[in-house]
């Protein structure tokens, strides 16, 4: 069978692991008579341990001199709380939702298949082309193309209002607001100022 | 006397009770590892306030994954798997530190974390100042296992697991804290001179 000290590098691997009490009986036997026969390694084993012991003596006398980061007890309290807190949480009961039975299973499932066969119809409608996403129609030779400048009839011909007609209007519109005294009084000043040829020259386009 | 008294239950055992619900066992886990733990902490991270925070942070962790925990699985008893927890904890605030530090430097701020926490400054004597600064100036990889090793009393076997490296590799390193501590406790101008 394999040694274990076969696995360790060199002598301070060795010697830490038989200083920590680590070695199998076997391997831990064979070191203890390697150090019987061999005063170098019996030196470097003395050395090796001062050392360690400096090291662990460091540590202890900082422990010793430092206060810890909590106080003890604040500490222990801390992981008493959270381990009270852990163990409340699992003693909860577990939550189980119940399957409530419904009466008349067949009727639920014709009932979702014709919401199915529904819903399916409303989407196909909707989805149809309508009328107005249809291609417009061909013009045909025998139908005139209102398209055309010539097919389109044109507006009557705008002319301009003669005096007595815009007298007329003027009294039309100011006669919801105005009374009659006043409207009338109204008019006759506007008639006054308007000259009675100067409109119909300008309807028919003359200077 | 009965063979209970005679023999201290196992961590294990006190695992298994506290998984049933018996909270004494738990209370009996706590005072067992509590104080060991929170030095481990508080050499490690060394700050007052982040040890504390970060062995609350270990014990709910614990806590929350305690049916996980298989002490047969072959990677070291509840102790082990305490300190690997721990150890875990550590490092995720390293990161996040190393990440926030790395914003903080691309913004040129000035931030106040380079320096040890400032109730270890103001405390007294010179002695303990130089051997924590002795201590403090280890290599992390070095310190680590000596911390795990001094705390925890953890096997070798068990270090090397937690921290994911050959056996060799722990020895050497705890091997290297040693002799490193000794040349620093024996120079202290080593310690001053190399002090940020």
């Amino acid at each position: 069978m394999k040694s274990f000290l076969q696995n360790l590098e060199n002598n301070e691997a060795i010697l830490l692991m038989y200083m920590a009490d680590e070695l199998p009986p076997a391997d831990k036997l064979e070191v203890e008579q390697m150090l019987a026969s061999d005063a170098a390694l019996r030196g470097e084993l003395e050395i090796l341990r001062q050392t360690h012991q400096l090291a662990y003596d460091s540590l202890e006398t900082l422990d010793s001199v430092t206060r810890p980061a909590a106080p003890a007890i604040v500490a222990l309290g801390q992981v008493t709380r959270l381990i009270h807190q852990w163990a409340e949480g699992r003693r909860q009961p577990v939550v189980t939702v119940a399957v409530i039975h419904r009466p008349l299973p067949w009727l639920r499932i014709s009932m979702s298949v014709a919401a199915t066969l529904m819903i399916g119809y409303y989407i196909w409608a909707v989805y149809q082309p309508t009328p107005m996403h249809r291609a417009p129609p061909l013009i045909t030779m025998d139908e005139p193309n209102p398209l055309n400048p010539d097919n389109i009839t044109p507006l009557p011909q705008a002319r301009e209002l003669s005096s007595q007609e815009k007298v007329a209007l003027l009294a039309n519109s100011l006669e919801d607001s105005a009374s009659d005294e006043a409207l009338n009084l109204h008019v006759a000043e506007v008639a006054a100022v308007i000259p009675a040829d100067s409109s119909d020259q300008n309807a028919t386009g003359e200077p | 006397m009965s063979s209970d008294d005679a023999t201290p239950v196992s961590d294990e055992a006190l695992v298994r009770r506290l998984r049933e619900g018996d909270e004494r066992a738990g209370e009996e886990l706590a005072a067992r590892h509590c104080a060991s733990l929170m030095r481990y902490l508080q050499r490690l991270v060394r700050s007052d306030h982040l040890a504390e925070e970060l062995h609350q942070q270990t014990w709910t962790s614990t806590l929350e994954h305690l049916d996980r925990f298989d002490a047969g699985s072959g990677g070291g008893g509840f102790k082990a798997w305490l300190y690997r927890i721990a150890t875990n904890k550590a490092h995720d605030h390293w990161r996040a530190r190393v990440r926030e530090k790395s914003v903080k430097q691309s913004l040129t701020l000035i931030t106040e974390e380079t320096g040890p926490d400032a109730s270890h400054r103001l405390e007294g004597a010179e002695a303990e100042t130089s051997l924590r600064a002795a201590i403090e100036l280890l290599p992390e990889n070095q310190k680590q296992v000596l911390l795990l090793r001094y705390y925890g009393n953890l096997k070798f076997v068990e270090i090397a697991q937690m921290l994911g490296c050959p056996l060799n590799t722990a020895l050497g390193r705890m091997h290297k804290a040693m002799i490193h501590l000794r040349e620093l406790l024996s120079e202290p101008q080593n310690v001053e001179s190399r002090m940020p």
